[in-house]
């Protein structure tokens, strides 16, 4: 498993990443966690969420999987979990940005 | 929660393997956020995010899958989405047909590099926000009468300051434009500058680049010469030198020392190259004296409404405590960017809605060539149904197809929105304000493929559902003979109907316009414009007293009149059409005492003996200004017809004592006599009359900044090399401004109406042929469609007249319909036009006459053509066609 391939990953791929990794989530629900970011211009739109949860599910870092027992609403609705790769793809992504900040702070101090 | 029903319409454009997956979701989501938002402003905010997250997703899908199918196509064909296939589908069958394919993409690209133009303009002038933080919260301040509504801008100094205390949620600044001349800078030159209060840049939301705006401590009478440079001064005519605070400049004879630098792009009042501290002097000008104007930032969070209430409050206030200066003044507050585009908004939208209504025409052409089409390919389509295509694929074939038709022609159109863009920008008139915005921007081309969008589903949705639409049988069964079923037939004559009526309702705005600029054209001016050159100048206050400076005028004036090029030079302070006028009550000392307040407002221009003949303006009775009314002579007055009218209804003026409370050079202001009357001018443009003017003796008013007139010897061409030698010997530190023949002045007052003309003209003269062009081709198809029936009916004896004039109705009745819509739909709207006519009525009859003519004339020879030859067809043919 390479995690590297994946690298930089987009900010917005790399933040779903993040809120997928503890429970599978529906898409409603993913929109709320993302937008509970403050830096966050704008709210997240709908089509261009799944184009990246596709993005993610092809790329095997993201899967889908079936509703949690005692989930809500009888419409079935499509969850979705992180994969292994998926974390070690995100935990890539953060030692990167570590390194891009220290080297920053070395610059601007 | 479901998604509004053309939020899952949009979700239809995805290719289907993206739909199916994810549709159902995206919908559901977008269905929630839907109900969340509350009112229509956020509604229809999420609205646009949500199409155009949907629109922009739907082309990188799209993108993306053509690129699978190119790869595809390389390995060997196999393994392509339905898209890829459907795209070269559409393009092997539209290359089949070149003549169809390219009339079709060249009618697209006119209407879409026409709508991409003018969108780009409106964009700029109108949508595009001003360039400072929060702008929305910008505003001008109004000061209304009361009495007859009528609103100017001017406020007085004090009420500056009481709004600066009494309004915590309000900052204000006041400025006022000035032309100082500059010098010790290169050659002297009169540059525009702003005198300010304190807080102008805080008003905008910025702060100075460095050094430090100007404060109120700045603004006191007698108070130091301060000034903030622009950033493009400070970077062109100062070198960008860092060191700048504390140089001085020389306006006028003064030093001004530079206190600050405004940061880059801030220009208002726009083209002022430096903001003075204003130093007011409220002695002698305090309430009422009205003569400058003041801007506000609303800080956030608090209401519109609110300030409103609290500014009548004030206002109240002030009416209370100086009733003789605000007893009947509201003040309001604007949008500063509605101020701005306030003068061009109406035309620039009429010209949105007239391409808005040319791509309308070109879609309904290309529908009716694709229904056309449409009829000729039952046969394929039928084949294509027979072998178990469902009907939703066969529409997406369609629309594909469309879709190739529009984009290429939105190709095409965008290379003539370019190149429109650039003929507008040297065309627009200089009254059309934030052109330096004007492009093909991101904004631009969103709204471009908006529009190919938009256009795609009008012209592509109607033929591709009725094709695919139609049962197998009848497609089998009819496809060849008939012309193409009843329900094409009515679907092509509504949409030649709607062709019509635009094109009338074009037309007739153009044809209201042509009235106006003849009515413009004319206009009897007032005075001779012919011959005529006129030139600005104003003699520093520090350097000439004002018997100093009525020597210097008239010497000069004595000079120039004595020049072989010039006949007679006289001067005044303005000039016709537009700039400069100051005013004031006026005391009609032969009347009964009256009301101190109800004093008839007039226009008070100071002007020497030569003015009259130099500006070739007519005396209408007793004498004009002599050179022998000087200051210690009897001081004299002569008014213009406007106001002998309004002062003195069917009553003599000559004799008469007026009493004009406002001096200059002179601080006395003298009841005076009048001694004349003279023809009225148009003072501020060609459409508003004149204003009662009273003219004085500048020997007995001292006013130092004039524009001097001179009418030019026959075939002189211009007097300014000669005059600028005579200035330059009496004093070489004084500039010539706004040098002008008058004759480009008044040619300049036709600029913006020319242009509107031009491009309406434009619009619809193709929206004409356009529809002359569709109607063409609808009716030679039916022609070629019914030769057989036609020659049958030749056979049984129908004679050629009696064909002609089937085909003939055929034509026109869609025509007829059509026409009658368009009077209707430009009685309804032709108000929208109101603002840019002038003695023309929006429901002119004659125009609309007229129009009717032309329009019944173009479509006429449209349908004789293919008439004529139906007539001709002899009954051989038609069973030849068998």
């Amino acid at each position: 498993m390479n995690a590297e391939r994946h690298l930089p990953l987009h900010p917005e791929a790399f933040r779903i990443l993040l809120v997928l990794r503890g429970e599978a989530l529906h898409g409603y629900a993913i929109v709320k966690e993302l937008e509970r970011d403050p830096g966050r211009p704008g709210r997240v739109l709908p089509a261009n969420l799944y184009r990246r949860i596709r993005t993610l599910t092809e790329a095997g870092l993201i899967e889908e999987v079936a509703a949690p027992e005692g989930a809500m609403g009888s419409e079935r609705r499509h969850y979705y979990r992180v994969t292994r790769e998926g974390e070690a793809v995100a935990r890539a992504e953060a030692l990167r940005l570590q390194a891009l900040v220290a080297e920053a702070r070395g610059l601007l101090t | 929660m479901r998604a509004p029903a053309w939020y899952r319409l949009l979700l239809r454009l995805f290719p289907d393997r993206f739909r199916r997956a994810y549709g159902a979701e995206i919908a559901r989501l977008f269905g929630e956020r839907w109900a969340e938002v509350r009112g229509p402003v956020a509604r229809a905010r999420l609205a646009v995010e949500g199409a155009w997250d949907v629109v922009s997703c739907v082309v990188a899908e799209w993108a993306a899958t053509v690129r699978e199918g190119l790869r595809g196509m390389r390995g060997g064909g196999g393994g392509m989405d339905g898209w890829a296939q459907d795209v070269r589908f559409g393009l092997r069958s539209l290359a089949r047909r070149p003549g169809f394919a390219s009339a079709a993409i060249l009618t697209l690209a006119l209407g879409i590099g026409a709508n991409v133009a003018i969108f780009s303009v409106v964009h700029a002038v109108l949508l595009r926000p001003l360039p400072y933080p929060d702008p929305d919260r910008i505003v001008v301040m109004w000061e209304n009468d009361i009495r007859d509504g009528s609103r100017g801008r001017a406020v007085d100094h004090p009420s500056v300051r009481v709004w600066q205390k009494a309004l915590p949620e309000l900052e204000v600044a006041g400025y006022a434009g000035n032309r100082p001349t500059l010098t010790g800078l290169g050659d002297p030159e009169v540059i525009y500058t702003a005198r300010v209060t304190d807080g102008l840049l805080a008003v905008f939301g910025l702060q100075p680049s460095f050094g430090r705006d100007l404060t109120a401590a700045d603004d006191v009478p007698d108070g130091p010469r301060v000034l903030v440079v622009s950033h493009a001064f400070w970077r062109s005519r100062l070198g960008g030198d860092p060191e700048v605070l504390g140089r001085t400049l020389t306006l006028s004879g003064e030093p001004w020392e530079i206190v600050g630098v405004a940061p880059e792009g801030f220009d208002f009042p726009g083209g002022a190259m430096l903001w003075q501290a204003m130093r007011h002097q409220e002695e002698g000008c305090g309430h009422g004296c009205r003569i400058m104007n003041a801007v506000g930032r609303i800080e956030a969070g608090s209401s519109p409404q609110l300030l409103q209430e609290r500014l009548d409050a004030v206002s109240a206030g002030l009416a209370r405590d100086f009733p003789d200066a605000h007893r009947d003044s509201r003040t309001t507050f604007e949008p500063l960017l509605d101020t701005q585009v306030a003068g061009v908004r109406t035309a620039l939208w009429v010209l949105l809605g007239s391409v808005v209504m040319v791509l309308l025409i070109a879609c309904a052409n290309v529908a009716n060539l694709l229904l056309v089409r449409a009829s000729e390919r039952m046969g394929e389509v039928a084949l294509r149904q027979a072998l178990g295509a469902p009907r939703a694929r066969l529409v997406r074939q369609l629309l594909t197809e469309s879709l190739l038709l529009s984009l290429a022609g939105a190709a095409v159109g965008l290379a003539a929105a370019r190149w429109g863009v650039s003929m507008l920008l040297q065309r627009a008139p200089a009254s059309m304000p934030r052109l330096d915005g004007v492009g093909l921007n991101s904004v631009v081309l969103v709204f471009a493929l908006a529009v190919v969008l938009a256009v795609t589903l009008i012209f592509g949705l109607l033929p591709a559902l009725r094709l695919a639409g139609q049962p197998l049988t009848d497609l089998m069964g009819s496809g060849r003979r008939t012309h193409g079923g009843r329900r094409g037939g009515l679907s092509r004559s509504l949409l030649l109907s709607g062709e019509v009526a635009l094109s009338l309702m074009l037309l007739l705005g153009a044809g209201l316009l042509f009235g106006t600029l003849r009515q413009i054209r004319a206009t009897d001016l007032g005075f001779d414009a012919e011959q005529v050159e006129r030139f600005r100048i104003s003699l520093p206050e520090s350097r000439y007293d004002v018997h100093a400076s009525l020597a210097f005028l008239d010497e000069l004036e004595q000079r120039l009149t004595a020049l072989p090029e010039v006949d007679i030079a006289g001067s005044a302070f303005g000039a016709p059409l537009g700039s400069g006028n100051m005013s004031t009550g006026a005391q009609l000392l032969d009347r009964d005492p009256v009301d101190p307040a109800d004093r008839p407002e007039i226009v008070v221009r100071p002007a020497s003996p030569g003015y009259l003949d130099a500006m070739g303006i007519p005396l209408v009775r007793g004498r004009w200004i002599e050179s022998t009314d000087r200051h210690d002579s009897e001081p004299v007055a002569v008014i213009n017809h406007a106001a002998a009218e309004r002062l003195y209804p069917g009553a003599d003026p000559l004799g008469k004592q007026i009493l004009l409370n406002i001096s200059w050079g002179f601080d006395d202001a003298p009841p005076r006599t009048i001694v004349g009357v003279v023809g009225d001018t148009r003072s501020r443009n060609v459409t508003e009359p004149d204003e009662p003017t009273a003219y004085v003796s500048n020997a007995q008013f001292g006013v130092e900044n004039v524009y001097v007139t001179m009418r030019l010897s026959r075939g002189a061409p211009t007097a300014l090399p000669a005059t600028r030698a005579i200035l330059a010997s009496m004093n070489p530190e004084l500039a010539l401004t706004d040098a002008r023949r008058m004759e480009d002045v008044v040619a300049e007052q036709l600029t913006s109406t020319r242009f509107y003309l031009t491009l309406l003209g434009l619009f619809s003269g193709l929206a004409l042929a356009l529809a002359a062009v569709g109607l063409y081709g609808v009716v030679s198809y039916a022609v070629s469609r019914r030769t057989r029936e036609i020659g049958i009916r030749v056979a049984l004896g129908a004679r050629g007249e009696h064909v002609l004039g089937m085909v003939v109705r055929e034509g026109m009745g869609p025509a007829a319909v059509g026409v009658l819509l368009g009077i209707a739909g430009s009685l309804a709207g032709g108000h929208a036009l109101g603002t840019l006519l002038y003695g023309v009525e929006p429901n002119d009859l004659h125009t609309i006459a007229i129009v009717t003519v032309v329009l019944l004339a173009v479509t006429l020879a449209a349908t004789l053509l293919p008439a004529r030859r139906a007539a001709r067809i002899p009954p051989s043919m038609a069973l030849r066609e068998e």
